[in-house]
């Protein structure tokens, strides 16, 4: 019984395969990668046992086996879709836990030794991996995600974030996006959608299941499909509480903040404030405490400061003092301001975290080096090696990557640890169960074997596809070798909310829109084709 | 009806309702005569009006500021009182901006991801962004080619003063932006162009409103005005009285008339103002359009509604006298404030 439609892609290179169409009878996936599938009796609803290769046809009915994935996930087949099971190492707010987690619906409903008197009905999923809540992500600009630095790069080391976009090139990109994204009167395209998805797939595939992605507040269905797009209102949580500001507030919009706050319109203001390495950047961090009529209102546990690469210890002493967050983005400062090379041209973390402040690390955009959490906090952590003499450990920097970023967005109720009662963001990474925070630190997409947002199960091993939910249109991608299986169509999507879209299907309409803009010569410069979703290394 | 209420005759000033709606308010009297919804998005509000008065732009921002959407209201005349149609969106812009109808077409002061203007015209283009700063103010110019568009930057949230610009647009998209800086430029400038094509700024120094005559690369203050101010809001000459500009302050609020002379170098004779019944908005990232003016009339939105001036000479000296604009009607309104063009003679 299979009721997803497979379709088979290749990452980077664009070419599609093959699209194999709906099919409620057979796990027809094809490709150059097959994937040994077994299905056995299972926990007393099993049918027999088979053995086949997917896009045979072989059966993986309720009560069947299957395995798969570089470290043998096994899953047991129940009828369910909505309730898992998983079994591994658990990083639970208390450190590593050999034990389980229950998924029921989009909440973790049990984080134990073990949850099996709860899981009757449960699909089972014996990971032999890390289960870890999904990694979120607190400042990006997702629209910005199909270009890299392929596209732009610094011509120059930038003291601040005024003088960057002057460049031509640069000017020439954020042209690019606009008319794609149809800013641009008498655009032919309206690709928000799609624009929006290669960003989320590309935070998904890295483990990533919320990203704070500032897509300029259109609020579209599409948004938040995939990967939480968490500051827009389809984010599948209650309510979006996210305030984001890309430029420095007025004083009205700043009053307005500050008014949110006390209502609780708003539970975080995330704010760009003080990008660069001169006075004039410092300079907006003092400037914040004022611009309000009520002094020092904007200086609060709510915000959570993007960058402040130019604060000083003053400054993060003011920020500790009123509990703010900060949101660190060291390979995009190191880009812009260091050359690509100098790590003092990155927020002084060490100093931060002297003041108690709480810092989550992100990746700002794919235009710089990382293209994905995972990388990014790689490069936090060469940073601390190099800069800070490794006062970081891996599970600081997961902790960042995690509950940290949650409780910078506000949703530390709800997201960044696995504790009963959140929602079920769950991501399950290979990698060597002993060391488990080493291994989410050195893993790469490669490793990632499960992403749930949501209590959905998007994307993962190959077999999983097989216990996606009802409505999924899975298809397979490779992954720098590795196939997996992206469950992120629904059925039911229609042309206008375009959530039965497919990876390959938007990657091939952003290829195409591409290819005409770069026809219409705009500029010197051509942006075709589309950044590659992940780099392999 | 006197005669400056003559020449307003058919005239009329878009502004918005309390609730967000478009309103079109008879020049001379202030009576609503037309209204549409807007889009109800909750943020800022900019308007502008093509050159045929055959439709109003708007730019409305969402209540968070982080994106709006660009719509086109249709107005039409049924004899002598226009009305308007229903807003239809036009695109969704991210970031913050503001629009400007010109005769090539729309252009869009954006700041997202860096300060960028941008020309859209139906059924030509797309055109390459422009590079260039947040305008504080602009004056539109004619030219052989087009339009030139001239002003000063708004550097907030920086300390650093504003810039000189002057950029051509025309069939092929934009000119060269290259801004200059001008030594003794006070803060929060705004810059006036008046009829001889001499040039002010405005803006405040030490506390006090401040006049400059731009020479060169230098901005010559003239005698302090002795008009304590914060923030200059908007400056205009006003249509009509061409040899009159006025001023809009915040901190406190008030309006300011001054009277230049047509010599070179300009002159300015000492301002009179008229303390305003209600604050007025700040306006640090854009120009701002809380004033306007029409036929010798200035138009000022107020945080509790819109108030009128008449500006005349007499004696030689500018007079402002309140007008009895909106007398005996609810005054719910409020900016952006558009006035409509004056029908050819």
């Amino acid at each position: 019984m299979l009721h997803h439609r497979f379709a088979w892609s290749a990452l980077g290179s664009g070419l599609l395969l093959a699209v194999i169409g709906c099919d409620d009878s057979s796990t027809g996936a094809g490709g150059s990668k097959p994937i040994n599938v077994s299905t056995s009796q299972g926990t007393g609803q099993g049918t027999g046992t088979t053995t086949g290769t997917m896009g045979t046809g072989s059966s993986s009915g309720a009560g069947g086996s299957l395995s798969c994935g570089v470290d043998g996930i096994n899953v047991t087949v129940a009828a369910s879709r909505t309730q898992y099971l998983l079994k591994g190492t658990v990083l639970t707010p208390t450190g590593p836990l050999d034990g389980q987690v229950l998924i029921d619906g989009n909440t973790i409903t049990c984080v134990a030794a073990s949850c099996e008197a709860m899981a009757s009905g449960a699909t089972i999923i014996d990971t032999h991996g890390i289960i870890s809540p999904g990694l979120i992500d607190t400042h990006n600009h997702i629209l910005f995600d199909v270009f890299d630095e392929t596209d732009w790069a610094p011509a120059m080391s930038y003291a601040n974030h005024n003088q960057w976009p002057n460049d031509a090139k640069y000017k020439a990109m954020v042209d690019t996006k606009q008319y794609l994204n149809g800013e641009t009167t008498g655009s032919p395209f309206d690709l928000g959608c799609e624009l929006d998805k290669f960003g989320e797939m590309k935070a998904l595939i890295a483990g990533t299941t919320s990203v704070q992605a500032s897509p300029g507040g259109a609020n579209k269905t599409c948004y938040g499909s995939l990967t939480r797009t968490v500051d827009q209102t389809s984010n599948d949580l209650p309510s979006d509480k996210i305030q984001t500001a890309t430029v420095f507030p007025t004083n009205a919009s700043a009053n307005g903040v500050c008014a949110n706050f006390s209502s609780n319109k708003t539970d975080a203001y995330v704010v760009h404030i003080g990008e660069g390495v001169d006075a004039t950047s410092e300079n907006e961090f003092i400037k914040l405490g004022t611009i309000s009529s009520t002094p020092n209102c904007l200086y609060a546990s709510k915000t959570t400061i993007i960058h402040g690469t130019a604060l000083t210890d003053a400054d993060f002493g003011v920020m500790g003092t009123a509990g703010m967050s900060l949101a660190w983005s060291p390979r995009s400062n190191v880009f812009l301001y260091g050359a690509g090379t100098d790590y003092t041209k990155t927020t002084n973390i060490q100093q931060a975290l002297a003041h108690g402040i709480n810092v989550a690390v992100a990746p700002d955009w794919s235009i710089g080096g990382s293209q994905n959490m995972l990388d990014e906090m790689r490069y936090a952590n060469e940073v601390d090696d190099a800069r800070f003499g490794n006062m970081l450990t891996s599970q600081d920097i997961f902790d960042m990557a995690t509950s940290h970023a949650a409780k910078a967005l506000g949703l530390d109720a709800l997201l960044g640890t696995l504790e009963v009662g959140k929602r079920a963001d769950v991501v399950v990474f290979g990698g060597n169960v002993a060391v488990p925070y080493d291994a989410v630190l050195a893993a790469t997409p490669a490793n990632v074997a499960a992403v749930f947002v949501d209590g959905r199960l998007l994307y993962g091993e190959p077999c999983l596809a097989d216990v996606a939910p009802t409505d999924a249109i899975c298809e397979m991608i490779d992954v720098c070798t590795h196939t997996k299986a992206a469950c992120i169509g629904e059925m039911g999507g229609t042309a206008t909310d375009k959530l039965a879209q497919t990876y390959a299907e938007f990657k091939m309409v952003l290829e195409d829109a591409f290819t005409q803009y770069d026809a219409l010569n705009m500029s010197q410069w051509k942006f075709a084709p589309v950044a590659p979703l992940v780099k392999c290394q | 009806m006197d005669t400056r209420e003559t020449s307003l005759q058919g005239r009329w000033i878009a502004a918005r309702s309390s609730a967000g709606d478009v309103v079109l308010l008879d020049a001379v009297t202030g009576l609503e005569l037309a209204r549409a919804a807007g889009a109800g998005l909750g943020g800022l509000v900019d308007f502008t009006l093509d050159d045929a008065n055959s439709s109003l732009v708007s730019y409305e921002e969402n209540d968070e500021g982080e994106g709006a959407e660009l719509g086109r209201y249709p107005i039409t005349k049924t004899g002598d009182a226009p009305s308007i149609g229903p807003r239809t969106r036009i695109a969704w812009q991210s970031g913050v901006s503001r629009v400007l109808s010109t005769p090539i077409g729309l252009v869009t002061f954006q700041d997202d991801q860096g300060q960028r203007w941008t020309l859209a015209k139906e059924g030509s283009g797309p055109f390459p962004s422009a590079s260039c700063p947040r305008p504080a103010s602009m004056q539109m110019i004619p030219t052989e080619s087009g339009v030139s568009l001239v002003g000063v930057s708004a550097p907030f949230p920086t300390d650093e003063p504003a810039v000189r610009f002057e950029v051509s647009i025309g069939a092929d998209g934009f000119g060269p932006c290259s801004p200059t800086s001008l030594a003794g430029m006070p803060s929060s400038a705004r810059l006036v162009r008046l009829a001889n094509g001499s040039e002010l700024v405005v803006g405040v120094s030490e506390g006090a409103l401040t006049a400059a005559r731009v020479d060169g690369a230098m901005a010559s203050p003239f005698e302090p005005t002795g008009l304590s101010a914060e923030s200059v809001e908007a400056a205009a000459v006003v249509e009509g009285v061409d040899d009159v500009i006025v001023v809009l302050t915040s901190g406190p609020a008030r309006l300011v008339a001054f009277r230049v002379s047509a010599a070179s170098p300009v002159t300015l004779d000492p301002p009179v103002h008229a303390d305003l019944p209600a604050e007025v908005r700040r306006e640090q990232q854009f120009f701002s359009r809380e004033l306007e003016t029409a036929s010798g009339r200035v138009f000022v939105a107020t945080t509790e509604g819109l108030v009128a001036y008449d500006v005349a000479i007499d004696g030689g000296a500018s007079t402002l006298r309140e007008a009895t604009f909106g007398a005996g009607f609810p005054n719910d309104f409020r900016g952006p404030l558009v006035a409509s063009r004056a029908a050819p003679h």
